[in-house]
């Protein structure tokens, strides 16, 4: 069974039997009381309802019980949709979907969250390597040294590295300097 | 309805008749709103499609009362 997370729970009329899932051990129990925020588990061999630009008018319709309120209306539907007014249009529609097209396709904050929790992980990898440079490094050899790179590259002059196009050849030999 | 949508076009204005059409044999009025929807998301970026289409259907719309999601104020977060 597939745990998901309604925001707004909406019972179904097979909700006798639910298997929950608890921390440690899958139990099956039986469930009549559904609260709001609750993980349910979602029977996927039945036809599901879902928001989808691709897929406007899904399997099932998003309310499976209905008032009395509800079935008068959907009564009154039955008869030319003239005479409901918008506001009884509105509400079929809401019975009916849960989500319209705009609401479905708004964009959310959520990559302000993604980008700072990015940054954040790199920062906190930033403090990380400043304490190893600090504590963890040996010392740097001695070849680092201004003195020991100087006399480096005065062997590699002497030695005409790449004499043609590379190193030697920026180097001015009349002059002593870098052209 | 479905499929069409799956499909890279944005139905022509027949065809949408038809649909609402098919949503009134059904007593579905959600559905012929939710059709209206969906043709105006296929359009994209390109807004001059759906009220050509609008102003297409006009005769349909008042002859089975279907309102438009604009006039529901559906079209508004």
């Amino acid at each position: 069974m597939y745990q998901i997370r309604r925001p707004q729970a909406e019972v179904t009329s097979n909700q006798q039997m639910a298997l929950t899932h608890h921390e440690n051990s899958l139990v099956p129990h039986v469930s009549l009381s559904i609260h709001p925020e609750v993980s349910e588990a979602v029977d996927m061999s039945k036809p599901m309802y879902w928001d989808r630009r691709e897929i406007p008018l899904p399997d099932k319709r998003y309310k499976d019980i209905l008032t009395p309120a509800d079935k008068s209306l959907k009564e009154k539907e039955k008869g030319p949709w003239g005479q409901l007014s918008n506001e009884e249009k509105l509400a079929l529609y809401r019975l009916s979907f849960c989500q319209t097209y705009p609401e479905m396709n708004q964009s959310s904050s959520e990559w302000k969250t993604v980008l700072a929790g990015v940054l954040y992980c790199i920062g906190l990898t930033g403090l990380v390597i400043i304490w190893q440079t600090a504590y963890v490094y040996p010392p740097t050899p001695r070849t680092f040294d201004a003195e020991w790179q100087a006399k480096q590259v005065k062997r590699m002059l002497d030695m005409r590295v790449s004499p043609i196009e590379g190193f030697a050849a920026q180097w001015d030999y009349e002059k002593g300097q870098w052209k | 309805m479905n499929t069409l949508i799956g499909y890279d076009l944005v139905p022509e204005a027949k065809i949408v008749d038809s649909a609402l059409r098919a949503c009134r044999r059904l007593n579905d009025l959600a559905s012929a709103i939710r059709n209206l929807e969906a043709v105006k998301d296929k359009a994209g970026p390109h807004k001059e499609i759906y009220p050509y289409l609008i102003q297409e259907l006009q005769p349909t719309l008042s002859e089975l009362g279907i309102s438009t999601p604009e006039q529901l104020g559906m079209d508004k977060l």
